[in-house]
């Protein structure tokens, strides 16, 4: 079972945890911030380039180039400003405003809005058109939420679980109705409210509540690799 | 030595006006206070305000909105939502009873009414017909959203510096037996017309400016400090139940409603009038700034407009700071398209 994993800094922490437990049948794309996505391009045989130089380098030293995407079973498209961008603070911000009293159809259409302006979400429309041979699943994950010591304690006291369980629902929702399959981030990620990243998984840079550690990176990774299994396995029976 | 030789050159129709290009003309208005751009703004009223509110923002200054759109919310979207249109998400208040109205609701003078409008199974507010493009899905989730924008208008009341009203309409309807005002007539955009219930009233001068005064005095209690800035809608009437002719009906009513405005605004220090009437309306103009139905003002005619009004303000109290963003988006100043719920009866025209 072939895998790749493509989208930005978030997959670091993936990365890392590889590289404790490494596996070949896992292979990543990536490059910082949110400019690789919207710069692929693919041939007819599905090979990936692009015009920018500096993901034609990503390509390159990722070991990717002249490798068609239908050599994989998997793609997972993981980050990419699906949740996490704002530093994260803009989950926190579509959670509040969930609970704020909006009407119902305000809500969605923001939530709709909100989904539709990533990154993410445009790749995912664009790569309908490329030709993917059908054995080829495509899938979205979003990146954590952010870690649950972020400096928006103000905010988080305006949080529901409910209303992050809604939020999930939505995206979820979202995505499948383009076509793709959706793999929400572990249970284990999440705090015991449900609405931020457990403290246990803090990237070790100070700051930086938005990516995870390596021990977040395994979690990701066991995911992925349970959800390859799960829909192979059903696919066998 | 008489008065007339004392005075200033704009007070002379030849060196002021005939002499001049007519982009030329100069010193409309004298305003009375000094925007900074750190004061805050607040616009509500007609169709012609929204362009107020959108020249404010995009030239740094600190419109106040309290009821902004829903996190992630494209401003596209947020537009038909009616965000981000007024301070509040009012809709349009054309007359001054539909503000005191408001302002009885915000300030807790009169209870905010339980009533929506069906049609086609979604519920109407009648107060903001298209506030949402397909109504609420259930009358508390309207009457929800009503309270909330009765609370977001008392917070423009309270934390504003300036209040600045566009005066549309003297046509009004209201309901005889709750005794409250709708913006439009019911039946047209939603609801059902009762000729028993609903009653048409053509608002003369004594009642405009009496409704505008309480508002005023109600708004002071709270906010002793607000200003008031007003302006009158230079657009006309799309439709006139008055049974005059809608071009006759147009001159009365916009004229009613500059009157109020004249009295109201010479003696009262803490009110101040913007002719933007006068700008695309006046003769001098020579009708340039109207589109071609001579109804909607132009995107050409808004942007004069709204430079005058800072212009003026500059001249009086000098060059205000300009960023290369507030440029740009100075640049972009009125392009869209106002919202307004009066526009709609030109439907029922035969």
């Amino acid at each position: 079972m072939k895998i790749l994993v493509a989208g930005n800094s978030h997959i670091g922490a993936l990365m890392k945890a590889r590289a404790e437990s490494p596996d070949d049948n896992i292979q990543f794309l990536t490059y910082n911030g949110n400019t690789l996505l919207q710069n692929l391009q693919v041939n007819e045989r599905c090979e990936l380039s692009s015009t920018r130089q500096h993901i034609t380098d990503a390509i390159v030293d990722q070991g990717l180039k002249q490798v068609s995407l239908n050599s994989f079973d998997y793609i997972f498209i993981y980050g990419c400003q699906l949740r996490a961008a704002g530093n994260g603070e803009n989950w926190l911000n579509v959670v509040i405003s969930t609970g704020q009293g909006f009407s119902e159809q305000a809500h969605s259409v923001a939530l709709r809005d909100y989904v539709r302006n990533t990154a993410h979400y445009r790749f995912l429309e664009e790569i309908h058109n490329w030709p993917f041979e059908s054995h080829v699943k495509i899938v979205s994950m979003p990146s954590p939420v952010p870690n649950e010591l972020a400096a928006f304690s103000d905010k988080q006291s305006l949080m529901t679980t409910e209303n992050a369980d809604k939020v999930k629902r939505f995206m979820e929702n979202e995505i499948k109705s383009v076509g793709f399959d959706y793999l929400e981030t572990p249970e284990s990620l999440w705090n015991e409210e449900g609405f931020m990243t457990s403290s246990r998984f803090k990237a070790d840079r100070g700051p930086d509540m938005a990516h995870l550690n390596t021990a977040g990176g395994h979690e990701v990774l066991k995911s992925i690799v349970a959800y390859t299994d799960t829909k192979s396995a059903n696919v066998a029976a | 030595m008489n008065p007339y030789e004392q005075l200033p050159s704009k007070a002379f129709w030849k060196p002021a006006v005939a002499e001049r290009s007519i982009f030329d003309i100069e010193e409309l208005w004298d305003p009375k206070f000094f925007i900074r751009k750190n004061n805050k703004v607040v616009t509500f009223g007609s169709c012609f305000a929204q362009h107020i509110g959108n020249a404010l923002k995009n030239r740094g200054f600190n419109w106040l909105n309290t009821e902004p759109a829903p996190f992630g919310m494209l401003d596209s979207s947020a537009k038909s939502f009616n965000y981000n249109v007024f301070s509040a998400r009012t809709g349009n208040i054309y007359t001054t009873s539909l503000l005191k109205q408001w302002t009885e609701w915000a300030l807790d003078e009169k209870p905010v009414p339980k009533v929506s409008w069906i049609k086609d199974d979604r519920y109407f507010d009648p107060f903001r017909p298209r506030i949402e493009p397909d109504g609420f899905a259930s009358p508390e989730e309207l009457h929800n959203s009503l309270l909330r924008t009765t609370q977001a208008f008392r917070r423009c009341i309270e934390q504003a510096n300036f209040f600045v009203f566009t005066l549309g309409l003297t046509e009004s309807w209201v309901d005889t037996k709750e005794g409250y005002e709708y913006p439009v007539c019911p039946g047209t955009l939603a609801g059902e017309f009762d000729a028993v219930q609903h009653q048409f009233i053509n608002q003369q001068f004594n009642g405009i400016h009496e409704s505008l005064t309480d508002s005023i005095t109600m708004m002071k209690k709270i906010n002793p400090s607000l200003r008031f800035l007003l302006t009158v809608s230079p657009v006309p009437l799309t439709a006139t139940n008055s049974g005059k002719h809608v071009a006759v009906a147009t001159m009365a009513s916009k004229s009613i409603l500059r009157a109020v405005t004249d009295q109201l605004s010479t003696n009262d220090e803490h009110i101040d009038y913007f002719p933007s009437y006068e700008i695309i309306n006046s003769p001098v103009f020579k009708g340039i700034f109207f589109e071609p139905n001579m109804r909607g003002v132009n995107p050409f005619g808004v942007n004069f407009v709204m430079d005058t009004f800072f212009k003026c303000l500059e001249r009086k109290f000098g060059k205000y700071p300009v960023s290369k963003a507030e440029t740009a988006a100075a640049n972009d100043d009125a392009i869209e398209a106002a919202h307004c719920e009066e526009e709609l009866l030109e439907a029922f025209a035969k």
